[in-house]
């Protein structure tokens, strides 16, 4: 059975950023303006292998008028439900009343009632014809009080909203952190028996994807730095100075790139907290001058000291071949004099190796290259500024709608609350990257920072 | 690379010495005692969850281009770095055996390899145990199992070369077959397929897209958005009535009297019933109708406005107030009410002017 919730209430009070908010989804549409939602709309929510429904509901419109149609269909307490029942396939009604048809309807289907109400201004006796209505529904229901502006009548609508629901809680759509959003649907388990299961296991689904959540952050980070630290631009042409020409282009396309690989990266951290209309500004990378170099390269890409480790080592590998072959009687000395020729032939036959052409083409040329960043400091910025948008987006909530000014954080002070040996290995591991030398367990290096500024 | 080191290093070590003589247990040293050795370690770090395996090794090297170098560090990105180089290890570990495997079957179909043993210490009766140890996970495969006289028989001494019988040589071949096989490439084949589904797991990003259903709005709940904002007066003709939709409190009411003047009558107003033409007629004095500015405007109001039918000046007041004062209107739900005083044909949107 999944459970369906309609979310109800005054115009304008917050519904749709309650739904924005449970369903972690910013794309449902939040407007100022009243009376914006006119039908009803589901929205499905999938965690993980669990599924359950959010009903967005217009506001009421004629509460009092709704109330006394009732009162006049149903002459006893038994005979409510089947009065807001006939109410909502009233031909006439649907004409008159839509708003509230349109509410009532998925209750009267089975919808569980979450009403919404605005904490931040005073309760108003004009609300106690539609609780009354909800009231007749029968069916169970949580008042939610959205305190929008302030916590001022928090305490005047808890007493006024006691009389007519079991369960009333202060939620603050805006600012509804995760435990807040899973106790609303843990109190739901409660008065909803049949949707106990349901529930529990949407629970057990939420807390397994906040964990993904935190994984999937994780390699992201681990991609964005190795690839960000390790990012170059280069191209292969004759001779030096045609290499030299290729600068400014290459500089424009490396600060360019850069840009990008982050932007992206920063993106994809916000779909995976489902985030896919969300603006972040961010000032852009201060990348360092003077990037640019150009390089004699020999075979494959080597250059000269490259080509003659591996010559080296290809000599040796074969020599140790030959020693293999005659059992070790050789001393070793096929590995030893392997290595030394090998060596020795590629440094000093480099350069004709180079002039060396295969169908025209020569087997060596000059290659220009903008970057890696050098700086040390590169790999600390690109991660401070990654683990504030991750901390942003795990405090915020998806009904809201402003947009997030990307800093580089405090990533000193977050940094200072690992243990010695955390912060060693991040430092060793970041100094790795600046290098560009692969860190094996990044992934585990990262994550205590990862998870200290999410905290 | 793999494959080529294997071929070589097979090919250097099967050649054998100017007579074609391979030491059998130096043979055997390399395809079953050191792959035995690399599966451990390799188990061993399935086991403790570390190492990076010799791949990891191999890329610490100065002998790749740096381009080749950042692809590389790029390329196991998508999953686990560790896992990636566990996993390309296998791989080279693999290809290591097949290209040993491989020069084995060519060099014995094209060459006479004679298989032979040389011990200063050891007899034939000494080794064979070890070798029928080795040889029981090929029970079922009588031919290649060791036997005593075979060992008799291929037991080397240099200085006596020439073996009165040269066939019986090349019987270990499938001794050797076999040991290659048990425990060089099949377990590696095993961890290769290991590797590759911790690779692949660890590859796979946690299935964290909750199934959106997202919806897609209905035009009808957009209508609003497209309203016309009624413009503000701050004047109003006396005398009027006061409808007091709001139930405000009594300092509300003194206020509006301090800056546009006492009403001639105050109703308190409910929803229901509505209003009657009646009651309409009575006065053709303005009519000032009070609401709460937070309180967005309900059909039920706009019901009850367009019941007003007369031809005399009509008002709409949002008015915000707290704690025991009158407050000034957010914008938001001014605009609010001016859109829905924008979508009523006789009616206009009153704030106070309380400038003296």
């Amino acid at each position: 059975m999944i459970p369906i919730f309609a979310v109800v209430g005054h115009p304008n009070k917050g519904k749709s950023s309650i739904v924005a908010t449970l369903a972690q989804d910013d794309s449902v549409a939040i407007s100022s303006a009243s009376g914006t939602t006119r039908v009803s709309e589901n929205l499905v929510v999938s965690v993980g292998v669990s599924h359950y429904t959010l009903v967005d509901t217009p506001g009421f419109q004629r509460p009092a008028s709704v109330l006394k149609w009732l009162q006049q269909h149903a002459v006893s307490a038994d005979k409510r439900q089947d009065a807001v029942k006939k109410f909502v396939n009233d031909e006439d009604c649907k004409l008159k009343f839509p708003e509230e048809v349109q509410l009532l309807t998925p209750i009267i289907n089975g919808a569980a009632i979450l009403y919404v109400v605005d904490g931040s201004r005073p309760y108003g006796p004009e609300y106690e014809a539609e609780m009354e209505i909800l009231r007749w529904t029968g069916q169970a229901s949580m008042a939610l009080i959205n305190p929008i502006e302030n916590e001022d009548h928090i305490q005047s609508w808890q007493q006024a909203l006691g009389q007519y629901f079991k369960l009333v809680r202060v939620f603050n759509a805006m600012q509804a952190d995760f435990e807040k959003q899973l106790s609303v649907l843990e109190a739901f388990s409660h008065i909803k028996e049949q949707w106990h299961a349901a529930i529990t296991g949407l629970i057990v689904e939420y807390k397994k994807i906040r964990f993904q959540r935190q994984e999937e952050s994780l390699q992201l980070l681990v991609e964005l730095l190795t690839k960000l630290c390790a990012y170059q631009v280069s191209q292969r042409v004759l001779s030096r100075s045609q290499a030299q020409a290729l600068q400014a282009g290459l500089e424009t396309r490396f600060l360019k790139d850069m840009r990008n690989i982050e932007q992206q990266c920063h993106d994809a951290l916000k779909g995976i907290y489902r985030y896919h209309n969300l603006d972040s500004e961010i000032v852009d990378l201060q990348l360092e001058e003077n990037l640019f170099d150009t390089e004699k390269w020999i075979l494959w890409g080597l250059n000269r000291k490259r080509l003659t480790a591996a010559a080296s080592m290809a000599g040796a590998a074969t020599g140790a071949a030959v020693d293999l072959a005659v059992a070790g009687s050789s001393l070793m000395l096929g590995a030893l004099s392997g290595g030394l020729i090998g060596a020795g032939s590629a440094w000093f036959g480099a350069d004709k190796i180079a002039e060396f052409r295969v169908k025209g083409q020569p087997l060596g040329g000059f290659e220009a290259r903008q970057g890696p960043i050098k700086n040390r400091n590169f790999p600390y910025v690109v991660l401070g500024r990654y683990l504030y948008l991750a901390t942003a987006l795990r405090h915020r909530t998806h009904a809201r709608r402003d947009s997030i000014q990307i800093g580089e954080g405090d990533l000193a002070d977050r940094i200072a609350a690992l243990s010695s040996k955390e912060q060693s290995d991040l430092h060793e591991a970041l100094e790795r990257l600046r290098r560009q030398q692969g860190v094996e367990e990044l992934r585990a290096v990262l994550e205590p920072v990862l998870v200290a500024a999410k905290t | 690379m793999g494959l080529m080191v294997g071929f070589v290093v097979g090919y250097g070590v099967l050649s054998g010495d100017s007579l074609g003589r391979v030491n059998l247990l130096f043979l055997l040293m390399l395809f079953a005692f050191v792959p035995v050795i690399g599966l451990i370690m390799s188990i061993g770090f399935i086991v403790s969850g570390g190492g990076r395996g010799l791949a990891g090794w191999i890329l610490e090297l100065p002998i790749l281009p740096p381009r080749l170098t950042v692809e590389i560090l790029n390329l196991g990105l998508s999953g686990s770095r560790k896992s990636w180089l566990f996993y390309q290890t296998q791989v080279l570990a693999l290809s290591f055996a097949l290209g040993g495997l491989l020069v084995y079957l060519l060099l014995l179909l094209g060459s006479d390899i004679s298989f032979v043993w040389r011990s200063t210490l050891l007899e034939a009766a000494d080794i064979l145990p070890i070798l029928r140890v080795l040889a029981m996970p090929w029970w079922f495969w009588p031919e290649a199992q060791p036997g005593l006289d075979l060992l008799q028989q291929t037991q080397d001494y240099r200085l006596s070369s020439q073996t009165a019988n040269p066939p019986v040589l090349g019987q270990w071949w499938k001794y050797i077959f076999a040991a290659q096989c048990t425990y060089n490439l099949l377990p590696r084949t095993l961890m290769l397929l290991v590797a590759r589904r911790r690779y692949e797991r660890a590859m796979s990003a946690p299935s964290i897209r909750q199934g959106q259903g997202q919806p897609s709005r209905n035009p009808l709940n957009r209508l609003s958005e497209e309203a016309v904002l009624a413009p503000v007066v701050d004047a109003i003709a006396s005398p009027y009535i006061l409808l007091d939709w709001a139930k405000s409190p009594d300092f509300c009411q003194t206020h509006i009297s301090s800056v546009i003047g006492a009403p001639a009558e105050v109703r308190v107003i409910e929803p229901l019933p509505l209003a009657t033409a009646a009651d309409n007629a009575v006065t053709t004095q303005s009519l000032l109708v009070l609401v709460k500015s937070w309180e967005p405007p309900l059909g039920e109001l706009g019901d009850y406005l367009h019941s007003l039918s007369g031809s005399q000046q009509k008002f709409i007041l949002p008015l915000d107030w707290g704690e025991g004062a009158v407050k000034p209107i957010t914008a938001n739900h001014l605009n609010e009410w001016r859109r829905f005083c924008g979508s009523l044909s006789d009616w206009q949107l009153l704030q106070l002017d309380e400038s003296p």
